[in-house]
């Protein structure tokens, strides 16, 4: 006989185990055809991603099903699409991820592959996109992760922002949210969409802004950032990637004090520190710091006591990270640095390094750190003391 | 910042869990204080644990024993550890069981509340499942098929893109 946890007496349990299966889409589909109980489970996580399915998109289809009388027509008159077969479930309502990249890439994929006179069609992306966009809003998917991606071409209807106000559960659960590339045909789209994050988003705990360019800052757009940073109740990750190496951030890395008791880790990269990074010396619990390619020149105003440092840069000068590693002190238990070299010569002033893990740092239990001399403080450190070494030598 | 594994009991404490067929372990009290269910039979002579026997609660307060110093996790962590399903070895070896234990296990770390075991459980498990067809499965864990034909074809007519890997 099969166990309970099977047969519908436990269902929190078989959804637990099924979540492992997360993005493997072939053993979610098979789940799905064990039985009526594991297909109540499976369905919901099965298409909680779709659009992270990396083959053939035929999916898409599947949700026209879910469309009102007027979307379908929409569909049949711009895109030529005459047949929408109906569905056992609403899968639009299953909806947790979103990533508008992914999106848009798809629906080209799936009008390749599906519309024969796809040219004959003014713009079906534009259309296949919004009424996707929309259903979701509408038939009750609450999402968990965004990534916003505003290219040239993904155009967003006015409705959709109406739609947006009028379903705030659509929102109202995101943990992670991304902001990606943003095309300055499209800035405005991103900026309503922002304002109606800050709105109806309380629960970011994840957020990631790459390649922030210096042109967002004449824009709306910082001020939109501003809001959702800040009314968020406990952020933890806060991930910042810079466009061209920016030395201002118009009070975008300032706003962390608003999250500066539930702030644990901080990324930077490609940028250049300036005095708003003093923000950070007020995340009491700030546990992890990662700095890649930015500045070292104003380091010093980092007064952080942290336990995981990871540092990727040209290696210029080891005087700063010395100086984080003296303020972290006990604390520190990981540290990576790792040098990326560009003209084939490595300048960490190495015995620095070494004599600060050792004066400052006596409770390290993982080092790494590439292309290092062999030295009588490398080995005094390894032998004495009892650290998980991982160190490139040259 | 509490790194989580503090414990207020000391190491040579040591406190007494009944199994439900009446069988006595003594365990140190540090395992009992991590997981507050456990605490709460601490009871010796008439408290005994309902619904786990002998045999299960033997196997669960080996794992207790074995990961007494891992740091404990954030409620938030819990979604990153579900979404990967990379087991260390130690834990592997423990869970080559036979099934039936494996799932008297989990009901048990269920019903405990010890969430990392049930996490490690429902790992395994998923682990069994990866790559299979429908068929292996039932067949893998005794389950009855109950759709009708139509059913079936119509549910496989809607989800057979992900067939595609």
């Amino acid at each position: 006989m099969a166990s309970k946890i099977f047969m519908g007496d436990m269902p929190e349990i078989l959804e637990q185990i099924l979540n492992n299966l997360n993005k493997e889409f072939y053993s979610l589909y098979s789940c799905v055809l064990v039985s009526r109980h594991w297909c109540k489970i499976s369905i919901p996580i099965l298409w909680q991603d779709p659009f992270s399915f990396d083959k053939k998109p035929l999916f898409i289809s599947k949700y026209f099903s879910s469309l009102g009388e007027d979307g379908k027509l929409i569909l049949k008159e711009e895109c030529g699409i005459n047949e929408i077969s109906k569905t056992l479930f609403n899968y639009a309502r299953f909806l947790k991820v979103l990533d508008l990249f992914r999106l848009e890439k798809q629906v080209k994929t799936w009008i390749n592959l599906e519309i024969v006179d796809w040219e004959s069609f003014y713009d079906p992306i534009y259309h296949i996109n919004n009424s996707l966009f929309k259903l979701f809003i509408e038939n009750g998917a609450t999402l968990r992760k965004l990534v916003l991606y505003f290219s040239k071409s993904l155009k967003l209807k006015p409705e959709i922002f109406y739609t947006l106000g009028e379903n705030k559960q659509f929102f109202s659960r995101i943990q992670y949210l991304s902001l990606n590339e943003i095309s300055d045909d499209n800035i405005e789209n991103a900026i309503t969409l922002l304002r109606a994050l800050a709105k109806h988003t309380k629960k970011i705990s994840t957020l990631k802004i790459n390649n922030f360019d210096n042109y967002y800052y004449e824009t709306q757009l910082v001020h939109e950032l501003i809001n959702v940073i800040k009314s968020q109740e406990q952020l933890r990750l806060f991930s910042f990637v810079g466009y061209d190496y920016p030395d201002e951030f118009h009070g975008i890395i300032s706003a962390l004090d608003n999250q500066k008791n539930s702030l644990q880790e901080v990324r930077i990269e490609n940028c250049v520190f300036n005095i708003e990074f003093d923000v950070l010396n007020n995340c009491k619990n700030l546990e992890t710091l990662y700095i890649r390619f930015c500045d070292t020149k104003f380091w010093n105003i980092l007064d952080c006591k942290i336990r995981t440092l990871k540092i990727i840069d040209e290696p210029f000068d080891a005087q700063p990270i010395a100086l984080i590693l003296e303020k972290s002190g006990l604390l520190l238990q990981r540290l990576n640095v790792e040098a990326v070299v560009t003209d084939g010569e490595i300048l960490w002033e190495e015995s620095l390094l070494l004599e600060a893990i050792k004066s400052f740092c006596s409770n390290i239990t993982y080092l790494n750190i590439s292309d290092l001399g062999f030295s009588t403080q490398l080995v005094e450190l390894i032998v004495f003391r009892n650290i998980a070494v991982n160190i490139g030598i040259f | 910042m509490d790194n989580g594994t503090s414990n207020s009991a000391s190491e040579n404490e040591t406190i007494t869990l009944k199994s439900c067929d009446g069988i006595e372990f003594h365990i140190d009290a540090r395992i009992a204080n991590r997981y507050t269910l456990l605490n709460n039979w601490n009871g010796g002579e008439s408290a005994c644990i309902p619904n786990v026997n002998g045999k299960v609660l033997e196997k669960v307060l080996e794992w207790c024993e074995h990961h007494i110093n891992d740091p404990q996790l954030n409620c938030g962590d819990d979604d990153s550890r579900r979404r990967n399903t990379i087991i260390e070895e130690w834990d592997e070896n423990f869970l080559s069981c036979d099934q039936d234990m494996l799932f008297e296990i989990i009901l048990a770390a269920n019903y405990l509340e010890i969430k990392p075991l049930l996490d490690l459980g429902c790992k395994t498990v998923a682990n069994m499942m990866k790559s299979k067809s429908p068929e292996e499965i039932r067949s893998a864990f005794n389950i009855d098929n109950d759709y009708t034909p139509e059913e079936e074809e119509q549910f496989r007519k809607e989800n057979e893109w992900a067939e595609d890997y």
